[in-house]
């Protein structure tokens, strides 16, 4: 990293800082069940780390988030590219599938609960569906907007229809099926939670926010709401980070300068 | 100058010309036109001597209100190893009728054969430069002049791109993006890509358009070399620039618009590599202007109309 980065991203983090600074000196002499000091979050999970019992939440959490974030990401993926390929399905389905999005994620609730249970299945459908649109709108529009100069590149050398997809149409909308992932990574993680605050005792990561309220112990809630946060950040990063290696390498370079 | 240049007079009409005089009296004169062509040259008896050849080539595009006639009664045949510039104002058909020739537009009546063989789509063996290098962004330079070569094996596919960025002076950027180079530098990557599947002939849509003028100057003397460089590489360009076409080509074939058609073919027998002035170089660029009504020969044509 850069000196110039670094200095960057050290400046982010000035208003945290102070923010941390003044709650720990607050709750140095007005230490109260509303606000409680935040070293005692850290020794909450700590002992929850020591109990096993965090793993154990974790572990839920992120099975349900992963096989939601698969069947959305992929089912969007395929989807979106067939909307994107075929102006025929576009004018059937697109339509559609703009409606259905309008009706907020969590009105789905009651619905998936008597279809599915008040079980995982319910869940992990809610989060696929949460992550179902992002990544289908940008597959759609990144294909739509394949620059028809490249396509003519392809006419050139006489590709066929699938080799032009493979080759010019599909890494062309990369940079928007990028953005489509982060975004859907992001929006199913708030579903996660979400779902899970549906029911007590699921066993997922909510338990701890939830534990917390129920024994008014507020440094459990507030060591939840961290746990969510880095976590949430830590696969956006990771997804970041993946989306930029090897052949993926000139999606994080300006590519507009090239045309 | 040598003296060869000297005997032919740029301002007399050259062998392929046709369709001389005012729009109004074309349709009469298309007919009397595209015979005294074939008359003129050998007749083309199937294979024929002739790498291109285009017989009465007329093309339309349908528009909403009304259609216009892009090219018009296009005659023209082109052997190989010549270097061929198709020059025009904006409008003229240049481009529409290099991308017939290309393969990249169809429905258009009349003729265009290939080694005698009519042009139904694009082929390897034609290679295309778009104005913008059109290199694709996702792929680095050596994968961009490889991009035509998926049909080879990696190990061919290496050679030939290895030798093709020699020809255009860019193997230290084998592995760069098309986003690290000037735009000279990814024109010439472009040309190599076009090169790579070893095409008979080489198709140029404005090629330099988009460089300045320096390095235009550069991508000239460049493009010469790589076209002596290929034996019996056959180059159709399209340029509006009079003195890029007179510093490459071994034919000007201008085109007048609305409808495009072929007002007067020059061939310009000056040997190479040409100085940039001089007295027959000024004579052939005066004969040309004159073309285009700019040689304060005749009247402005704001007011000719």
């Amino acid at each position: 990293m850069s000196t110039r980065k670094k200095l960057d991203l050290a400046k982010g983090l000035v208003i945290p800082a102070l923010f941390l600074g003044v709650w720990i000196a607050w709750t140095r002499t007005h230490e109260s069940l509303l606000i409680p000091s935040p070293w005692k979050s850290v020794l909450t999970t700590k002992e929850l780390w020591e109990s096993h019992a965090l793993q154990g939440y974790l572990v839920t959490s992120l099975r349900r988030y992963f096989f939601g974030l698969l069947l959305g990401t992929s089912l969007g993926f395929v989807v979106g590219g067939l909307l994107g390929s075929s102006r025929w399905l576009e004018r059937f389905l697109l339509p559609n599938f703009n409606m259905f999005r309008q009706v907020p994620l969590v009105g789905w609730i009651p619905l998936l609960v008597i279809w599915f249970g008040m079980e995982d299945l319910s869940r992990v459908v809610l989060i696929a569906m949460g992550a179902f649109f992002p990544i289908l709108l940008n597959t759609h529009a990144g294909i739509r907007r394949v620059p028809a100069g490249y396509l003519e590149v392809g006419d050139v050398f006489g590709l066929s229809r699938w080799a032009k997809f493979k080759r010019i149409v599909l890494p062309s909308a990369l940079p928007w099926i990028r953005s489509g992932t982060i975004l859907s990574l992001t929006f199913g993680w708030t579903i996660l939670v979400a779902s899970e605050l549906l029911t007590q005792a699921n066993g997922g990561l909510s338990d701890i926010l939830d534990v917390g309220r129920e024994r008014f112990r507020l440094d459990m809630v507030n060591a939840g709401i961290v746990i969510l946060g880095l976590l949430g950040f830590a696969f956006n990063l990771l997804a970041t980070r993946l989306w930029s290696i090897g052949p993926l390498r000139w999606l994080s370079q300006n590519i507009h300068n090239s045309h | 100058m040598s003296a060869s240049a000297l005997e032919l007079n740029p301002s007399q009409p050259a062998i392929l010309e046709s369709n001389q005089g005012s729009p109004i009296a074309f349709a009469a004169e298309t007919s009397a036109a595209a015979k005294p062509e074939t008359a003129a040259q050998p007749p083309a008896s199937g294979t024929s001597e002739f790498r291109l050849q285009i017989k009465g080539l007329h093309k339309i595009f349908k528009g909403e209100d009304k259609d216009v006639t892009a090219l018009q009664d296009i005659n023209l045949s082109i052997r190989p190893g010549e270097f061929v510039s198709l020059l025009g104002a904006s409008g003229c058909g240049k481009t529409t009728l290099l991308r017939i020739i290309g393969g990249l537009e169809r429905n258009y009546t009349g003729e265009a054969l290939l080694d005698g063989k009519p042009i139904k789509g694009p082929g390897r063996d034609r290679g295309f430069v778009f104005q913008d290098h059109r290199l694709l962004p996702w792929l680095t330079i050596e994968a961009n002049v490889g991009f035509g070569l998926s049909h080879l094996s990696k190990k061919e596919r290496t050679e030939i791109v290895k030798s093709h960025l020699a020809l255009v002076g860019l193997e230290a950027f084998a592995k760069s993006y098309p986003s690290q180079l000037s735009g000279g530098m990814a024109q010439r990557a472009a040309i190599a890509r076009a090169l790579a599947t070893d095409p008979e002939i080489l198709l140029l849509d404005e090629p330099l358009g988009a460089l300045d003028a320096l390095t235009r100057l550069y991508m000239q003397e460049e493009l010469e070399k790589i076209w002596k460089a290929k034996p019996g590489l056959t180059v159709i360009m399209v340029t509006h620039d009079v003195d890029e076409a007179l510093y490459l080509s071994d034919r000007v074939i201008v085109l007048s618009p609305r409808p495009g058609r072929i007002k007067r073919t020059l061939e310009i027998k000056l040997p190479r590599p040409r100085p940039r002035e001089g007295h027959d170089f000024n004579q052939f660029k005066k004969s040309l202007l004159e073309e285009f009504q700019l040689s304060h020969k005749q009247e402005d044509p704001e007011f000719s109309i």
